[in-house]
């Protein structure tokens, strides 16, 4: 009997010892097989859904910078987290905005959508000065959540780097987006923005601008997108005397938006030099 | 009124003997912990995500004790046959219910405070603090909230099971919190087909979300005006007092 048991321990050690790393290694496989490289904690946790907690992540962020207040960015003046269809139609989300408000001055005596009223934040307000870092954990946690969100990326490296004036640290979050993302002109753009106003690293401005540029198509970018990557490309030419080429680009610009007297000025100012 | 204190002192014991308030009180110290040291790009002084996050958790863990806690006080009376003995000191129906919701208050109140105090210490370690008329506010809602919470679970032990009780009140309160500001929008703006659904529901079911002070308290809000703060007070009181008279009405003439 005793032999019996001894031999089934043995069986079940040996067994057992084999089977853990032949199943492991069948799920290392399996994820690798996916795109994804490590087995992070969200991954495990959350499986694909991090992806959706990665955007409530973001728009949490999004919250933080409105004071808590979950709220459409229809509020007429500059927000780093506005969607550029509400930065375009601004009188008409203003009025929108008005509109709700009005609304929900409510009438009558029921008392307890009276109180819920007065509990919730309707109030709109913005992070300022050091109250801005406020909005990174979040960033941080959406990317981490999903690597594939370059949204967050930008908007993270943008408040690292240009708010915070941590410009390293903004660079390194955008090479790790740029790892996960190596299709994303976006991240290519931040980047160059980063050296361009930051670092005044014109040169590698260059390198990552036209890097975006190679990047962009139709069907990624619109010509918003496009005129600013030729903008500060042909800017950081002009920066380190390349002027012929700064104007190739200037130009390319003046093509997107003919009207952009400013440009055509400027265009007209160092033709003449 | 001594029948009352008397059961809840007995049933209030329950706290410190369960190990259910260890473990939370554990686990909060740990991630708080863990939340102080976190660091973001190396920015120092992020405070406002320790708060949210470590917040949250108290809420919850105290929730989970108020619920678990209450919902079995009452069939755990009965399915053991101690509340025959119990009814025949003489104590009433009435006197067992208010005993056994005092007793699950208090045990809720204890943890909450507990936790409450650990938080507020933790929070103001980091970054910029919290207002202490916002940290007071936010405590007196708390002991509201559980207080709610408490009577909600007594009431629906009446005629539930231990399993189904926890799980409604629990899933009761993710649904108040989520969509109660979409349930007062309906109020406001009421359609006519739904509007008397819409109103019913919003009469009927407990207002968590007008509990819950985390938003103000982590972004530095004003304060909420005495009105309000006496309001919520007294719409806990009669909620409390009615859903355990609705409690009672049920085990009144219930064979236990």
């Amino acid at each position: 009997m005793k032999k019996a048991v001894y031999s089934l321990t043995l069986i079940w050690t040996v067994s057992l010892i084999n089977l853990v790393p032949w199943i492991d290694n069948f799920n290392y496989d399996f994820i690798k097989s996916k795109g994804i490289a490590e087995r992070d904690i969200f991954f495990r946790t959350l499986g694909e859904a991090k992806a959706l907690i990665s955007d409530l992540t973001y728009l949490k962020a999004d919250e933080y910078y409105h004071g808590g207040v979950k709220h459409k960015h229809l509020e007429p003046h500059t927000c780093p987290f506005r969607d550029k269809e509400a930065r375009r139609e601004e009188p008409e989300y203003k009025h929108a905005y008005e509109e709700k408000h009005k609304q929900e001055k409510f009438s009558g005596f029921n008392i307890l959508p009276r109180i819920g009223a007065e509990l919730s934040i309707h109030a709109v307000k913005h992070l300022h000065g050091e109250e801005e870092k406020e909005v990174m954990p979040w960033l941080y946690y959406s990317v981490k959540l999903n690597p594939h969100n370059v949204e967050a990326y930008v908007v993270g490296a943008y408040w690292v780097g240009s708010r915070l004036g941590k410009a390293d640290e903004a660079l390194k979050f955008l090479r790790e987006g740029m790892k996960h993302n190596p299709d994303a002109w976006q991240i290519y753009s931040e980047a160059g923005n980063l050296y361009f106003h930051q670092k005044q690293n014109y040169i590698q401005a260059i390198k990552l601008y036209s890097k975006a540029e190679s990047l962009m198509s139709d069907k990624n970018a619109d010509k918003f997108d496009k005129s600013h990557t030729f903008t500060f490309l042909g800017a950081s030419y002009e920066k380190i005397g390349k002027i012929d080429r700064a104007l190739e680009y200037y130009r390319k610009d003046v093509d997107l938006f003919p009207s952009h007297r400013g440009l055509i000025k400027k265009i007209k100012k160092l033709e003449g030099k | 009124m001594g029948s009352i204190f008397a059961i809840a002192r007995n049933s209030w014991k329950e706290v410190y003997r369960k190990k259910d308030f260890y473990v939370f009180f554990i686990l909060l110290i740990i991630f708080l912990l863990v939340l102080l040291n976190e660091t973001f790009f190396d920015v120092p002084g992020i405070s406002r995500f320790l708060k949210d996050v470590g917040f949250s958790l108290l809420w919850l863990f105290s929730l989970i004790i108020a619920v678990t806690f209450s919902a079995r006080q009452i069939p755990m009376e009965i399915s053991s046959h101690t509340i025959q003995p119990l009814l025949a000191k003489p104590v009433s129906r009435w006197q067992v219910l208010s005993g056994k919701f005092w007793g699950s208050t208090l045990a809720a109140i204890f943890s909450f405070s507990v936790f409450f105090i650990i938080f507020v210490l933790i929070a103001r370690l980091k970054g910029e603090g919290v207002e202490r008329m916002l940290i007071f506010q936010s405590y007196l809602f708390g002991l509201l909230f559980l207080s709610l919470v408490c009577a909600v679970s007594i009431f629906l032990s009446t005629f539930l099971t231990i399993s189904a009780n926890v799980t409604i009140s629990i899933l009761l309160y993710f649904f108040m919190s989520w969509f109660g500001e979409y349930l007062r929008a309906q109020i406001l703006f009421p359609q006519k087909i739904l509007a008397f659904f819409y109103n019913l529901t919003y009469q009927i079911l407990p207002h968590y979300e007008f509990y819950d002070l985390r938003m103000r308290m982590v972004h530095g809000w004003e304060p909420l005006p005495l009105w309000v703060v006496s309001s919520v007070f007294l719409y806990t009181l009669i909620y409390v007092s009615f859903i355990l008279m609705l409690g009672y009405l049920k085990i009144r003439k219930k064979t236990l």
